[in-house]
């Protein structure tokens, strides 16, 4: 009762509540997408529809308060998907009104089962700003799914929807995933998403949606992308029924049972573990010799390779709500005079040119294949394709005096920080001396200045491949005599975070994509005297105590 | 004379909305399949009258090697006498009249990266058999308004889909793989309609005697938007609507003309 007492006292009075409500939910939805990105990544399980209700006028009824409580601020109160947050989601609610639901376990066109429905609001969808409503009692998912129901005549209780023909699993085992990539070949999946799965297709720009908005196709090595599950029934589904909304077609009655299942093994075989999820320290493994220069290199599998999760810069404007990039994977390799990383990306389109500073045009926004949003700041154009893809390593410019780092976006006045920028065109131009640019910036009021050319001695070299970057940045320990830039140490802690843009989807300047600081160590190799030290304490305390003993008996 | 060209516009305007708005409803059919004895017949010729605008050719933007860079544009074909070829001419608000034939084949075809035939018309609850005939993917996706009605994978040559139409009115497919492909299929819930061929003439035959609407469809041909991707949007189709006395046994002639006005 008191900690009840306690916290409602915070609370605003009674007038402005709803106001604050309000205010709350976007918020709450702003930070939700944002946060919407690997860090969702879990192993989903299929969902299995339990304690279905019959859909009374009751249930309807009580679905309509539901809905209205928790649906209608996205989904609009008559479900057009214009709710008063619709505008700040991407992507934006489902308008129900159509009747066009992407996950269904019925054919082409069809209306999506109860069941189905029940599924999508047990889950929620990965990728966009629909939680998973398990906060739901089964009963009540029932009830509110009976009510959206109600906004579409698709949903015709006299009329089953159609079925696609299904069967049973076909097993699993490297035998089935190598028949689903002959399939994969087949049905020409690659033609959208690419040879392995990055979306990289020669078709990936071309599509559109229903709604005439351009769509990328699924990267499907992303677990935490796929819209509908990523268990090897709900994949099988996805393509067996098309994700309607979408050029996505059905497969249904152009393969067989067997070969669906077996393309389903494949497609869930494509899904990559995340790595070194949780730590914040990316370790680099030492070698002797000669550190690699190419992105290739066998000498990077001695690397522990770290996956650092990126979110669209929204700290400033020009803010990037629809990043094209949410995950870097990051390796280092060092020896007595260098380092060097090795920096990974997916992005489906090879970016080698940069447009002209400053053009700067309204219509530029409807070039770009993005799912440009109106509240992208609208008074803000998208410049003007194309631009370059580039990736940039951030460290302080002094190490670190206890706890306090500079601002994690491009430093602040106080506590300035390095940037090292590979720049795919100017790789692409030949740039002398490097096409990574050394820069330095104290916040990101003013454009970050670039060093003189004395400093410039950052090399690197990225190669792209169906739809990944792959880039290697070095530079010695030590930067060039008299000039200022971060020193590495064995066994110092160096702060460092990335930044990424994808040139086609309108990324430039402080349009990108950022980490938030991780740390950088080069472990030193423990002299033999610490062993030795370490020995011979434990042996002088055990002589003490020995004689201790002694004296007092 | 003004006054005349005024309520034509208007009555044609009307038609047309009409006709627009009937595509999006998709209700429950009253038709009643009945014995027809002694029917009449409507026939005809659909022409285009004047200059006819000429239609750029489609650019092809994906698999050229296949498809050629450009493909002769197949939304406007105008035959011998100005005969107009891919209207569709139909009867308006039968109630009841002779039985649908769903058993009949009918075929939308990928062919060279066009589809074939360009304007399709089935009965409803028939099923239309979808084939590829290229060897690359194709993807018939079919909308009624903006709903997708059906969206099926054919990567490889000789497959063929069958699929059931459940919903009547003129449904516009494109193939996602190839943006300058479009089609149109037009279901009805009578069996009294049919697709004008090459030199625009027509006949429906076996109608109960009686009056009747008779309304002759045509798909825009003016260039609304050019898409970045190759997809063009056309305005929206034309309807013409004319009365027409049925009597039994007799023959009713009724032209239609479309002009590029």
């Amino acid at each position: 009762m008191s900690t009840r007492a306690a916290s409602t006292a915070y609370l605003p009075a009674q007038g402005s509540w709803s106001r604050m409500v309000g205010g709350a939910t976007v918020a709450a939805l702003l930070v939700g997408c944002l946060v919407a990105g690997p860090a969702l990544a879990q192993t989903q399980k299929e969902i299995t529809p339990t304690g279905k209700i019959s859909e009374t006028e009751q249930a309807v009824a009580d679905g309509k308060v539901i809905y209205e409580e928790r649906c209608s601020f996205c989904h609009g109160l008559e479900g057009k998907g214009d709710g008063p947050v619709a505008d700040y989601l991407f992507p934006r609610p489902r308008d129900f009104t159509q009747g066009a639901f992407k996950l269904r376990s019925t054919a082409s066109g069809e209306p999506p089962t109860d069941e189905d429905l029940y599924r999508t609001i047990s889950r929620g969808i990965p990728g966009t700003s629909m939680p998973s409503w398990s906060t739901l009692s089964p009963q009540e998912r029932w009830k509110v799914l009976y009510y959206v129901k109600t906004f579409s005549d698709e949903f015709d209780p006299e009329e089953k929807p159609e079925m696609p023909p299904v069967g049973p699993n076909v097993g699993s085992g490297p035998e089935t995933i190598a028949k689903g990539r002959e399939v994969y070949e087949k049905a020409k999946c690659w033609e959208c998403h690419g040879q392995e799965g990055r979306a990289d297709g020669s078709k990936a720009t071309d599509l559109e949606n229903d709604w005439g908005f351009n769509i990328l196709p699924a990267n499907l090595t992303k677990g935490w992308r796929y819209k509908g599950g990523t268990s090897v029934g709900d994949i099988y589904q996805r393509f067996t029924t098309g994700l309607d909304g979408t050029p996505m077609p059905s497969y249904a009655d152009t393969f067989s049972n067997e070969e669906r299942w077996q393309l389903a093994h494949y497609v869930r075989s494509l899904i990559k573990d995340e790595r070194g999820r949780g730590t914040v320290v990316i370790k680099a493994a030492p070698v002797t010799g000669d550190l690699p220069t190419d992105p290739g290199d066998t000498l990077w599998s001695k690397a522990a390779p770290v996956d650092v999760p990126l979110s669209g810069q929204v700290i400033t404007r020009p803010r990037l709500q629809n990043p094209s990039v949410d995950l870097l994977t990051v390796r280092a390799l060092f020896n007595e005079k260098a380092v060097a990383f090795l920096l990974e990306w997916d992005d489906p389109v090879r970016d080698v040119a940069q447009g002209k500073a400053g053009e700067y045009i309204e219509e530029a926004r409807k070039d770009t294949y993005a799912l440009v949003r109106p509240y992208v700041d609208t008074e803000i154009a998208r410049p003007l394709p194309p631009l370059r893809d580039a990736v940039e390593i951030q460290f302080p410019l002094k190490p670190p005096q206890g706890p306090q780092k500079p601002h994690f976006l491009l430093g602040d006045r106080a506590r300035p920080v390095m940037l090292w920028q590979w720049q795919a065109d100017a790789q692409q131009e030949g740039r002398t001396p490097s096409p990574v640019t050394v820069m330095q910036a104290s916040g990101h009021l003013k454009p970050p200045g670039v060093k003189p050319e004395a400093q410039q001695t950052v090399t690197g070299r990225g190669v792209w491949k169906n739809g990944r970057w792959r880039v290697v940045v070095r530079r010695s320990l030590k930067p060039p005599e008299g000039a200022s830039d971060v020193t590495f140490q064995p066994g110092v802690f160096t702060p460092i975070a990335f930044h990424v843009w994808d040139g086609s989807n309108g990324e430039t300047g402080l349009m990108m994509s950022i980490s938030s600081w991780y740390n950088l160590v080069l472990p030193s190799k423990t002299p033999i005297a610490v062993y030795v030290y370490t020995f011979l304490a434990v042996v002088l305390s055990g002589l003490f105590e020995l004689y201790l003993v002694r004296k007092v008996k | 004379m003004n006054r005349f060209h005024a309520t034509i516009a208007l009555g044609l305007a009307g038609c047309l909305l009409f006709f627009h708005s009937s595509a999006h409803a998709a209700k429950k059919s009253t038709y009643k399949a009945i014995a027809v004895t002694n029917g009449g017949t409507i026939s005809g010729r659909v022409t285009f009258k004047g200059a006819v605008p000429t239609i750029a050719p489609l650019k092809v933007p994906k698999d050229k090697d296949f498809c050629g860079a450009t493909l002769p544009s197949d939304v406007l074909i105008v035959g011998k006498a100005g005969g107009l070829k891919n209207a569709v001419v139909s009867l308006r608000g039968v109630t009841e009249g002779k039985a649908l034939d769903l058993k009949q084949a009918i075929t939308l075809s990928n062919k060279k990266c066009m589809f074939e035939p360009h304007v399709v018309a089935v009965p409803v609850r028939s099923k239309l058999a979808i084939v590829n005939d290229d060897p690359i993917l194709h993807n018939t996706h079919s909308f009624l308004g903006k709903k997708t009605i059906f969206n099926l994978a054919l990567p490889n040559k000789g497959q063929t889909i069958k699929k059931r139409i459940k919903k009547t009115g003129a449904m516009t497919v494109r193939c996602d793989s190839h943006p300058h492909m479009s089609a149109y299929v037009l279901s009805f819930d009578h069996p009294y309609y049919t697709v004008t061929g090459e030199n625009g003439s027509f006949t429906i035959k076996d109608i109960p005697p009686g009056i009747y609407t008779v309304t002759a469809w045509h798909e825009d041909w003016t260039i609304v938007k050019k898409g970045k991707k190759g997809r063009i949007k056309y305005g929206k189709p034309h309807a013409v609507s004319k009365k027409i006395t049925i009597a039994g046994g007799k023959t009713a002639t009724v032209d239609f003309e479309f002009s590029a006005k």
